[in-house]
């Protein structure tokens, strides 16, 4: 339903605020309409302020410190004022935020009309513009019915209120306001509703001509969300967008300036509650999706994946897709893939593999790989048998005038050498020396009493000159480099003797 | 006059519905038209793949008849070409996987849909192994991964019709892919290994926005693993307020951190990612309940208002 009635008062009233607000509670009860406002007149700023108003609508969540009997009026008073505490919290900033009690309102408590009655309060109009500021321009009562489908430039409001129509209520209210001048009545008449201008300088209380028109507010709006395509094609709120609120705030500031700007501030201060609860009670998106609740976590809790998964047509359609369909292609052919194409694909794996653990081995056993792709691998391996054969070229050169010197000299002093390496498990003894028989067989004693394994040996013998490259592998305890020289220098020496 | 919670109002106002006259399963959406091509789910010969019109003012979903065409077999996946490939008669390129990759052309004029080619990347014989997903690389168009039950994946050059690799990295048969970078084919790294053995992984997407961030699925199971390839076999985040079996996930095409699932459960979840998980995980930030289970959810960067459901045999979009 929803209608609102706007009806100027030119009559001055000098209640005071608390009459006024008792006025507008009894009011508003009695005929059972959702809220009243009061806007007053600010000399200074020639426009219309919220002054004073009560809220008798739909209420979310109950936060009360009262025991549950209360009278419904009670009720409803206590949450226009924990609404106005609300809006003062909101707009104090997030200082103020700690101090609230227990039994504040949080944004998310509220239906869409409270929200409606919250936002009203930033709202102000200087006559002749907006409805209110009309009606006091006029000096005659609005009706506006079908505030749904209402331009946002007479009714500035609209965005905020969505609603929707119902004949018969029209009607009845219609011919209330018909009956109403020629009612007689008193200041805490059940019939109207009062939002009365109050002009400061004059101070007379005439109660029984306030039946001459006044300034009513009426609204209540509901939250159906059949709400106006037109009015929100503009506004745009993502709630899977948190993040981009203020490209979403730009697109508001075109449509309905205070509304926008208000929530905006809102929406700033508090970025995330605030947008998803939005979202939900306002639903100005058309949004299929609906926020989701903490309550159906509860019900999660008893799901079961193991049971439900085995004994129900879980993912039927994805297994079946997946599992099923490709086999369902001419049977012949596949019974004939798990053999023969298989295997061959197995096989290829394991070349594949071995193919890779060779590149890592000789990556390791190369000294300066810079890359670690295949081909650089190569490329580095390359370069360094390069260097170590001119390496050896020179050395054999030098050695073998070194080598006759030093023989001469006597043997004190020998040109063997020993090299030895070891990477991870990997060992690499390069060694020269002069030889004799039976060297071999005691390096490689040697070597596997030290714990190492030879798995390669390549030997050269020129002239009694001996060298060997042996490669093996660590078999348990890892000796040091420096154990193997010298092992194998022990051997060199004990040959000579 | 007074309302009820705005949570139990229904909100299918705002989906646009098309009744499918069978089971629907594959669904892509068109890049560069508002197209949408769904593929039915017969457990028989005569399957059919049907191109339907979205118009985002009318609020509708029709099919164009014209463009309908048979396919042998329920397609496990329809994907059309990304954005940027564009073909030369203006009109869309669709793919379709199922005993082959196939390609059609759907016209721009609406005329009709031409099969442009059929890839068979078996060497041997004639028949190829069927094709369980497939994937289109966006930023080289013209290469196109596929992944069979075989157990290897191939990479095509749809430009020229020919294998450019085969890849043979699995052990099993392998279920989805999701192609990113294509220079280094060498490498593969095992990024996750499911908790429980045997249990397989059936789905994974990786994050457009975020191309470290991938999503994956696994049988029977009501959880949704985010993996980002930095910390291999250590998941990121694991959602897990499905209900039901999780059946299908996408990233949001303009959010690095929002993807949506869809289960057994009938629900479609949005979830927004923190960059801190709270103590009870992580909840997701909106729902929406369809009739029945939801086989196939799709978020397309062309519609980024709009998710596209399959259930039973409907197909709707829902607005964001």
């Amino acid at each position: 339903m929803d209608e609102l009635s706007i009806i100027p008062l030119w009559k001055v009233i000098g209640a005071e605020k608390k009459e006024i607000q008792g006025l507008l509670k009894a009011v508003v009860q009695s005929v059972g309409w959702t809220y009243s406002v009061f806007w007053q007149l600010c000399p200074q700023r020639r426009k219309l302020l919220w002054s004073s108003g009560n809220y008798n609508g739909a209420i979310k969540t109950r936060k009360t410190t009262q025991p549950a009997e209360v009278t419904a009026e009670e009720a409803a008073s206590e949450r226009s004022q924990q609404l106005m505490e609300l809006y003062e919290t909101l707009f104090a900033g997030e200082s103020s935020m700690e101090a609230r009690a227990c039994t504040a309102l949080s944004p998310e408590d509220l239906t869409d009309p409270e929200w409606f009655y919250v936002l009203c309060f930033t709202y102000s109009f200087e006559p002749p513009s907006g409805m209110p500021g009309k009606a006091y321009a006029r000096r005659k009562h609005i009706w506006l019915s079908g505030a749904n489908e209402v331009d946002n430039k007479i009714f500035s409001r609209a965005i905020s209120a969505k609603v929707k129509e119902s004949e018969e209520f029209v009607d009845h209210i219609k011919s209330f306001f018909h009956n109403y001048p020629k009612s007689n009545t008193k200041p805490t008449l059940s019939e109207h509703f009062i939002n009365e201008e109050r002009e400061e300088d004059e101070d007379e209380v005439e109660e029984e001509e306030m039946t001459m028109s006044e300034e009513i507010r009426l609204g209540s709006p509901d939250d159906d969300d059949v709400s106006n395509q037109n009015l929100l094609s503009d506004f745009h709120i993502e709630a899977t967008n948190s993040l981009d609120t203020h490209m979403d705030m730009m697109n508001l500031m075109e449509e309905g300036g205070n509304y926008s700007q208000t929530v905006s501030t809102l929406l700033m201060s508090q970025p995330t509650s605030l947008l998803s609860d939005s979202v939900s009670t306002s639903s100005y998106v058309q949004s299929s999706f609906i926020s989701w609740r903490v309550e159906n976590v509860k019900e999660h809790q008893q799901y079961q994946r193991v049971e439900k998964a085995a004994s129900s047509s879980s993912q039927w359609m994805l297994k079946h897709i997946i599992l099923k369909v490709p086999f369902l292609h001419d049977n012949t052919k596949n019974k004939r893939l798990p053999r023969e194409e298989l295997n061959h694909v197995v096989a290829e794996r394991r070349r594949r593999e071995k193919l890779n653990e060779r590149f890592i081995t000789l990556r390791s056993l190369v000294p300066f790989v810079t890359k670690m792709d295949k081909v650089s691998i190569l490329g580095d391996t390359i370069e360094y048998v390069n260097h170590l054969s001119k390496r050896i070229h020179e050395l054999e050169s030098t050695h073998h005038e070194p080598n006759q010197k030093r023989m001469r000299i006597g043997k004190g002093r020998t040109w063997e050498e020993v090299e030895v390496s070891i990477i991870e498990s990997d060992v690499l003894l390069e060694m020269r020396c002069e030889y004799r028989d039976g060297l071999l067989l005691n390096i490689l004693q040697v070597l596997k009493e030290l714990g190492i394994e030879t798995t390669a040996v390549h030997t050269a013998l020129n002239d009694h000159h001996f060298e060997a490259e042996i490669r093996a592998k660590v078999r348990g305890k890892k000796p040091t480099i420096a154990e193997v020289k010298i092992a194998i220098h022990q051997i060199i020496y004990n040959n000579k003797l | 006059m007074d309302n009820s919670a705005p949570d139990s109002l229904p909100r299918s106002e705002t989906a646009v519905t098309y009744d499918s006259p069978y089971p629907l399963y594959a669904m892509s959406f068109s890049s560069s038209t508002h197209r949408i091509a769904v593929g039915s789910f017969l457990e028989d010969y005569n399957n059919r793949i049907d191109i339907l019109s979205f118009d985002s003012d009318s609020m509708s979903l029709k099919p164009l008849p014209s463009l309908s065409f048979e396919h042998p077999y329920p397609p496990t996946k329809l994907m059309f070409s990304p954005p940027s490939l564009r073909r030369s008669s203006g009109g869309d390129l669709l793919a379709s996987s199922g005993d082959f990759l196939r390609l059609w052309e759907v016209n721009e004029d609406s005329s009709s849909a031409e099969p442009v080619s059929v890839l068979n990347n078996s060497k041997t014989s004639e028949f190829c192994a069927p094709l369980t997903s497939f994937d289109w690389n966006d930023v080289e168009p013209k290469r196109l991964g596929t992944c069979s039950i075989d157990t290897t994946c191939t990479i095509w050059d749809v430009e020229r019709s020919v294998v450019e690799t085969q890849l043979i990295a699995h052990d099993k048969e392998v279920h989805d892919i999701a192609i990113f970078d294509l220079r280094d084919k060498e490498h593969s790294t095992i990024i996750y290994e499911s908790p429980q053995p045997d249990t397989p992984l059936l789905r994974l997407a990786w994050n457009k926005q975020d191309l470290r961030c991938m999503a994956t699925i696994l049988m029977d199971s009501n959880k949704v693993v985010i993996l980002d390839i930095r910390s291999p076999t250590m998941p990121v985040a694991e959602l897990e307020r499905h209900q039901g079996s999780v059946n299908a996930i996408a990233w949001a095409p303009q959010s690095c951190k929002h993807i949506c699932s869809g289960g057994d459960d009938a629900q479609a979840l949005i979830w927004e990612l923190p960059t801190m998980a709270g103590p009870n995980g992580i909840d997701p930030l909106s729902v929406y309940s369809a009739g029945s289970e939801i086989n196939q959810l799709q978020w397309s960067a062309s519609l980024p208002d709009w998710i596209g459901i399959a259930f039973a045999n409907k197909m709707q979009l829902l607005r964001v």
